[in-house]
């Protein structure tokens, strides 16, 4: 590897993947990453909120993206 | 270690070692910092997601938007998580 993997080339790796996203608001979710902005807006198929009580499933969703603190790829 | 210079540079001298990311909502993620950017987005590797203490979770590599960070600790020897 010639150049340094910035923080963006993580969520690049990610596509297709299945990732963990916490959010403003104490919510966690997880889906497939499709894509992704600078905003951190993230398109996320067969999206699903983890809930107190379980997995709320939520199908396809734009994610905006302020409201992103961590999201990390589930290996 | 001098803590001069600009901001960047010290970050940048953090690269590849454990630091403690505390963020607004302090939750804290500690991991070794593998880089950042201008948005001061973040990349951790082999990183814990510390609340109020107590390590709640463990994750391979985690993305933190910049705009969630409060500060990050370097130099994190000498002090506990």
């Amino acid at each position: 590897m010639s150049k340094t993997q910035k923080p963006m080339d993580l969520l690049n790796n990610a596509r297709e993947k299945t990732v963990l996203i916490r959010l403003r608001g104490n919510r966690r979710m997880r889906g497939t990453l499709k894509a992704y902005d600078v905003h951190l807006n993230l398109i996320l198929e067969n999206a699903e909120e983890i809930g107190e009580e379980g997995l709320i499933p939520l199908g396809d969703i734009i994610l905006r993206g302020d409201n992103v603190i961590m999201v990390s790829p589930v290996i | 270690m001098s803590m001069s210079s600009i901001p960047v540079n010290s970050l940048r001298k953090a690269l590849n070692k454990q630091v403690i990311i505390r963020l607004k909502d302090n939750v804290r993620y500690k991991g070794k910092l593998v880089s950042f950017d201008q948005n001061m987005n973040v990349w951790l590797r082999e990183s814990t997601e510390i609340i109020e203490d107590e390590e709640v979770a463990s994750y391979g590599d985690i993305f933190v938007r910049g705009n969630n960070i409060l500060f990050v600790q370097v130099n994190i020897e000498d002090y506990p998580a």
